[in-house]
């Protein structure tokens, strides 16, 4: 048993470091995901104001509640 | 030996039925026999001899039965009972290690999706931005806002504008609201969650404790696995003052049924300030109760704003109101029973309506994780162990009436600091210095209302007085000065106005004392009756000694008692307030005893920018917390040079109308003597800043003083030589300075029967060698430090020690407080005594000490 235990205990250690890991990565795709909607949003705003600029404020909305 | 023992059980129940009782070896006993035993056993698991001969003269079916046999079943019994606990234990570690392994792997699952999500987003927002054609990019980009945040989905309907949040379904809509938010941060990453330090992994650790980096507002989650049912779970956690020390009040002011199940409450939460120094806060809320598809319960809460909309709360004269942003908790049924905990706490607490000092403590997600998260988690665990019977209670008083008392002494030592108006406080003219405030209760029956029942009433005379005061403190641990409160009460307190302050519980009347901290050093005894799972809040009856100041007043010197509640004593917690709470209570300790608690609180207060921004932002380090350095994480704030904490001391008395303003000027008085001893004190445990720079840092207090003079001259005495060779100086200053600057380690011991010895004293050079401070010496052990051989040398020569007074020890290896290896040449131990010849302690001096 408590041979069991340390194995358990080495394994969480390692999901957790892996965890760690996995939230460093999901920080860095998250910023970069943020600066792509962003660029995303300016080139929509463009083509929208050069056809006919209409629904912006709902969405810019919708994205800051997500942040 | 437990080998030995085991295997003769073995051999006896099993193996042994062909050999007879006159073998003399093995027995084999009758179910009869061995009931007769296991009754014996269970009232007295260890029988002297005596008690083992006439158990077989009293109990005829044993009589054929040697003694000696009977003493190996006990034997044999013990060792049992004990191999049994420790499996019990093990398995208790592993049910909480897989619970804890279950719980990290659903993160790393929800981590991966959602990394993998992001990465697929991402890649598919990149390919629209190079191959952009105005229409189709809408559709896509409607779906790359929405699918980061499932919950966001099933919020109903995201328009404040057109909300009317007045009638039912407007406030439907803010709680839908509420939930989604809430759920957003309770297991994703609405707000950016960095892990707390300090909260290490492994099968002790509470939970997973995260707190915010760079959000409005502060907030703090906490995971962890409870063996209560979710229902039962939600119960606990609503009642937010049985859990939350620092909520004074919680009205629900209306209860509207939101339709789908679920439940919507308006409520006016009051919550205590820590200190003098700053205005109380509440809050004006929505909760909102529900299940979730998944059979999950769930509670989340947030404040109605004017941005919200919804009903206005009360107002509030002495009461700042802080904002709660989306928080709750998120309770999940578990496979094998119990449940998964999911606490969320994120609030605006307006720090900038504080005196700029107070401010950290109100932008601190740290502390809002120990105080709210944490709390709430601890809270359930312990009620959880309490139901399944692991905890062990002192005093045959039920766990839960323990807490009570540990409740009521906080409750009444925060509404002393406090001082509501509402309470029946209003403040007393002062003195001229404005050091203490003086309030005074001329109702007392007002405050706390029920929880005091009826007896509160006619036991404090005519009225309640408190005498308060702040103040700020430089490097001095919390943690070490409410500790140095705790055992050395004699240091601060007055035997008089204890002695009056336990007279007020009994009818007779009681001078009223000048007061004079230390003027009679009184002894203690502290009798533990409770404690926390975690340790981090013990209850304990301290019993102080009778003195009799003259024989007329003989009949007064009986033993006092008070019930004291002591909290934030372990250093390694990090955000904790440490806090020492007592009241004075009479023999009976009835369960609804009246209470006035008095007391010291001392809060950290957390810098807000350290100098090198990486320590406050650091995630946690695995492998060293694998390796316990947790524990310097910890100390690295209050060692840094900058360190402050506020401490706050309030003092309550009762009094008749005659002696209003004896009592108020005595209480005054009081509370500036205690102020003093602990400006001493705190100088006297503020770590040194740097390691051995400064030759300043001599400990310069009359005690140690004293001290230097009774390890120079007992040294003297015992072994005819000086210790400073021929010159030495008689006179106290010289003396300490030659000790401290001794090229050899000086070390002082404890000399306790009962306990382990620790450290109490070194010089420069010892501390050099075992790597530590004069604060930190103070936990370490002379078991940890000397090696085997060493402890062997020092028990068979400690007869010698006590006899001549003195002994060498032969060369050999110790251990700093590190773990590096010093050897030394030779080590000298004699015994300190006294002025009247009486023990102190033992002194070491290790001999040309090098590390190895």
């Amino acid at each position: 048993m408590e041979r069991l235990n340390s194995k358990l205990f080495v394994e969480n250690c390692y999901i957790m470091k892996e965890n760690e890991r996995l939230r460093k990565k999901a920080e860095l795709l998250n910023q970069e995901n943020q600066q792509l909607l962003f660029q995303l949003k300016q080139k929509l705003s463009k083509t929208k104001n050069s056809n006919n600029g209409s629904n912006n404020d709902n969405k810019s909305s919708s994205a800051s509640g997500q942040s | 030996m437990m080998m030995v023992h085991s295997m003769s059980r073995d051999m006896m129940n099993r193996e042994s039925p062909d050999k007879g009782l006159d073998s003399g070896k093995y027995v084999r006993y009758t179910p009869e026999q061995v009931e007769a035993l296991e009754r014996v056993y269970t009232e007295c698991p260890k029988p002297s001899s005596l008690r083992r001969q006439q158990l077989i003269r009293e109990c005829p079916i044993l009589s054929n039965i040697e003694p000696k046999q009977i003493k190996v079943w006990f034997q044999n019994r013990r060792c049992r009972e004990k191999q049994r606990k420790e499996a019990a234990r093990l398995q208790t570690v592993n049910r909480k290690l897989n619970a804890m392994n279950k719980l990290l792997m659903e993160e790393n699952d929800r981590l991966q999706k959602q990394v993998s999500n992001l990465v697929y987003e991402n890649g598919h927002m990149k390919h629209q931005l190079h191959t952009a054609s105005g229409t189709t990019t809408d559709n896509s980009c409607e779906s790359v806002v929405v699918s980061g945040q499932q919950h966001q989905q099933q919020n109903p309907n995201p328009q404040h504008q057109q909300r009317d949040a007045n009638n039912p379904a407007g406030l439907l809509s803010i709680a839908e609201e509420a939930l989604a938010e809430f759920l957003s941060k309770a297991t994703g990453t609405a707000v950016d969650w960095v892990q707390m330090i300090g909260m290490k992994p492994g099968p002790d650790s509470i939970g997973i404790v995260a707190i915010s980096r760079n959000c409005s507002g502060i907030a703090a989650r906490a995971c962890g696995l409870v063996s209560l049912e979710p229902m039962k779970v939600a119960e606990i956690l609503k009642d937010r003052p049985s859990w939350l020390r620092d909520c004074r009040s919680v009205d629900t002011l209306s209860v509207i049924p939101a339709g789908n199940g679920g439940t919507i409450e308006l409520i006016y939460t009051q919550m205590y300030a820590p200190t003098t120094l700053a205005a109380a806060r509440d809050f004006w809320t929505l909760r909102y109760s529900t299940c979730l598809e998944d059979g999950s319960y769930v509670v989340c809460e947030r404040s109605l704003t004017s941005a919200t909309g919804g009903p206005t709360g009360p107002p509030s004269s002495n009461f700042v109101r802080a904002e709660m942003k989306p928080s709750g908790f998120l309770i999940r049924p578990c496979d094998g029973g119990g449940s998964i905990l999911h606490i969320v706490d994120h609030v605006d607490l307006d720090a900038w309506s504080v005196p700029e000092v107070m401010r950290p403590l109100y932008e601190s997600s740290k502390i809002l994780a120990q105080k709210m998260t944490v709390a709430a988690l601890r809270h359930v665990r312990q009620i959880a162990q309490e139901t399944s019977g692991e905890v062990q209670y002192g005093g045959g008083r039920q766990p839960a009436v323990l807490r009570t008392f540990s409740q009521r002494l906080c409750r009444g030592f925060n509404d002393a600091v406090n001082g509501f108006v509402d309470d029946g406080w209003s403040p007393m003219g002062s003195d001229g210095a404005e050091d203490v405030t003086v309030m005074i209760n001329l109702s007392p029956g007002k405050f706390g209302g029920s929880q005091y029942g009826n007896s509160f009433l006619p036991s404090f005379g005519s009225g309640v007085l408190c005498a308060k005061a702040s103040m700020l403190l430089q490097n001095v641990p919390p943690a070490v000065l409410v500790r140095f409160l705790r055992e050395h009460r004699s240091e601060w307190a007055d035997y008089g106005v204890d002695a009056y302050a336990a007279a007020s519980l009994r009818a007779s009347p009681f001078a009223v004392p000048c007061a004079r901290a230390g003027g009679f050093p009184s002894n203690q005894v502290i009798l533990p009756l409770a404690q926390t799972v975690e340790h981090e809040e013990s209850l304990e009856v301290v019993r102080l000694e009778g003195h009799a100041y003259s024989p007329e007043d003989m009949g007064l010197a009986r033993d006092m008692y008070l019930l004291q509640l002591c909290s934030g004593v372990d250093e390694n917690v990090v955000g904790g307030c440490a806090q020492l709470v007592f009241a004075p209570i009479d023999e009976s300790f009835a369960d609804d005893a009246p209470l006035l608690p008095s007391g010291f609180r001392i809060i950290p207060l957390e810098q807000k920018s350290t100098p090198n921004g990486a320590s406050a932002n650091r995630t946690l380090d695995l492998a060293s917390a694998l390796e316990g350095s947790t524990r310097q994480a910890g100390e690295a704030d209050p060692n840094g040079c900058n360190f402050r904490s506020v401490l706050t001391i309030a003092f309550q008395f009762t009094f008749d109308n005659h002696s209003r303003d004896s009592v108020a000027s005595m209480a005054r008085q009081y509370v500036r003597s205690i102020v003093g001893s602990i400006q001493r004190v705190a100088l006297a445990i503020a770590p040194r800043p740097g390691s051995n720079i400064s030759p300043i840092s001599v400990p310069t207090s009359p005690e140690a003083l004293t001290l230097v003079r009774w390890i120079s001259r007992s040294y003297s005495l015992h072994t005819g030589a000086d210790l400073f060779g021929s010159d030495s100086q008689t006179s106290g200053d010289t003396l300490l300075h030659q000790l401290w600057n001794h090229s050899d380690a000086i070390l002082c011991c404890s000399l306790k029967t009962n306990a382990s010895p620790v450290f109490t004293f070194a010089n420069q050079t010892g501390l050099d060698m075992l790597e530590t401070t004069l604060v930190a010496l103070q936990d370490i052990m002379l078991d940890k430090t000397l090696d085997e051989p060493g402890r062997k040398a020092l028990c068979s020569e400690f007869p010698k020690i006590m006899q001549q007074g003195y002994a060498h020890l032969p060369a050999g290896v110790c251990a700093s407080s590190m773990g590096r290896m010093v050897s030394y040449e030779q080590a000298t131990v004699w015994k300190v005594l006294e002025d009247d010849e009486s023990n102190h302690c033992l002194a070491f001096m290790f001999v040309n000490w090098s590390f190895v």
